[in-house]
């Protein structure tokens, strides 16, 4: 009873992909693509999850840098590593989807490259977050990154959508009801899923901020110590 | 001392360190033109495509190459340096502005000393060129901004010079869609203004995200 | 390019197996690692302590 009082989260997110799992492998086929249109109940949920994670990352950045609150940042650093992982797998799957239907890996269509571009802003993030080590100057300048980043998103997919439209239209297709139920139930799923992450990951990042605690106050040992006080379980150099 | 004389004094220490190394005109200037010259080699000679292909990798030299404009050593101010801009009272907001238009003006400077060589090179048709004048200022500009503001997040880190360009190369994507549009539109006869406009707007979005981040950033540095 | 080809792949569920596996199988790599990590630190923290 304990466990389903500790993880139901878990449990109900694990009930919901298993279901929508379910659920897009036995919906009927599209009339037009046919069995590979089912790629989209992943591929869609995917790309939800990681705009939703980047979302949350440019509010704990802002919260943050209006509390400096170290739980804000937290957020926004969690957040993006989820982002960028299911941006990737978003992109791997969207390519797997475009070969057969579109006749090739990669088109440059406005979303495609946007979210592409997304991947390597955030990856860049990631890499500035590694690289500063004091926590609050971490949280700082990450924030403002993550600010700057997410002003210029909306910049980015108007300016590659405008270049597109210029060349060719885009023909956005309707779909189903019993297919776009089966979108939606693997939506909720895949928002479920973000849930249970960002609280697993929220909850590595304090661990983490707790241990680099710890080891800098170890580190911060009055020279002399051992000598004066001993520290009699156990020895200082083993 | 106002705001625009800091700002001034900022810019002019900036460029006469510049001006003392002389890293854009005698290392980067070269190093992108040496580019232009090993990419024809690359991709073929033939006289029509290169023509044809010359403005975008011009922009895409500029673009990527001006990732050394923008990490060069006179951008990079030393702790003693930043605590005795802080000691003077210069305003954090004056000092990105300072900073952002030094780097602009090399980057500029750097764009027109790679025009001839893609002249030369590339024989690009030429219409409508007197819109360069406004083109390549923007473009500049947008870079300075971006840089200014990837630099100072990464001041003092290790491996700024590897994260810097991440950071700012996949922002960078509309200015090189303004500026490659621009251009084409202006080779078709097509109208240049929305593209205009859409540096305009970026360079705006990076000059109020810029100046509202200095005074935290410059909060950072300490 | 982004009109469709339209016609039915027939290899179509190779394609689904592949792209569900990538995604899936994404996920429970990256549940995996943060389960690591998530263990790794809670050593660690007990080891310091």
């Amino acid at each position: 009873m304990t466990l389903l009082r500790r993880r139901w989260l878990e449990i109900v997110t694990i009930g919901l992909l298993g279901a929508s799992l379910v659920r897009s492998m036995t919906v009927e086929a599209d009339v037009t693509q046919g069995d590979v249109q089912r790629i989209m109940y992943v591929h869609v949920p995917s790309a939800w999850l990681a705009f939703l994670a980047f979302l949350v990352t440019m509010i704990g950045s802002v919260a943050w840098l209006r509390t400096q609150e170290q739980k804000w940042d937290r957020v926004a650093a969690s957040s993006a590593e989820i982002g960028v992982v299911f941006t990737g797998l978003a992109i791997a799957a969207g390519m797997i989807w475009a070969k057969p239907v579109w006749g090739q890996f990669w088109t440059w269509e406005p979303r495609l490259v946007t979210t592409a571009l997304l991947f390597f802003i955030y990856l860049g993030y990631l890499a500035l977050r590694r690289a500063v080590i004091d926590p609050v100057q971490r949280a700082r300048r990450s924030a403002i990154m993550g600010i700057v980043a997410a002003v210029q998103i909306p910049i980015v997919y108007y300016s590659v959508n405008w270049w597109r439209s210029l060349h060719q239209g885009s023909s956005a297709r309707s779909i189903d009801t019993p297919l776009r139920i089966t979108l939606l139930f693997g939506v909720i799923a895949f928002t479920f899923a973000y849930s249970v992450l960002l609280r697993r990951r929220l909850e590595l990042a304090r661990l983490e901020e707790e241990l680099d605690a710890k080891r800098f106050e170890q580190s911060q040992a009055v020279a002399g110590a051992d000598i004066t006080a001993p520290l009699l379980t156990s020895h200082p150099h083993d | 001392m106002t705001f625009w004389r800091q700002v001034y004094e900022v810019a002019r220490k900036d460029l006469l360190v510049e001006s003392r190394t002389a890293e854009v005109a005698l290392m980067t200037a070269p190093f992108g033109a040496a580019a232009l010259i090993l990419i024809p080699l690359a991709i073929g000679t033939d006289a029509p495509l290169l023509s044809q292909l010359g403005p975008g990798l011009y922009w895409i030299v500029v673009l990527l190459f001006g990732m050394l404009v923008i990490l060069r050593k006179s951008a990079v101010d030393g702790q003693a340096q930043r605590d005795l801009v802080r000691l003077l009272g210069i305003e954090p907001a004056a000092a990105f502005t300072g900073a952002t238009i030094a780097t602009s003006v090399l980057v500029l400077f750097f764009e027109v000393a790679l025009g001839p060589v893609l002249i030369a090179l590339y024989n690009p048709e030429l219409r409508g060129w007197l819109w360069l004048f406004a083109i390549l200022p923007l473009v500049a500009a947008g870079m300075g901004l971006l840089g200014t503001i990837a630099s100072g997040v990464t001041t003092s880190i290790g491996t700024r010079t590897s994260l810097t360009p991440l950071l700012i190369v996949p922002l960078s994507m509309p200015l090189l869609m303004g500026a490659t549009q621009a251009l084409e539109g202006l080779r078709l006869g097509r109208g240049i203004v929305p593209w205009l406009l859409l540096l305009v707007a970026v360079d705006l979005a990076l000059a109020v995200s810029g100046v509202l981040a200095a005074r935290p950033l410059e909060e950072a540095v300490t | 390019m982004i009109d469709l080809i339209g016609a039915q792949v027939s290899n179509a569920w190779w394609y689904v197996t592949a792209a569900y596996t990538i995604i899936l199988g994404g996920m429970a790599v990256f549940v995996g690692w943060l389960a690591f990590r998530l263990r790794r630190a809670h050593r660690e923290l007990d080891q310091l302590s």
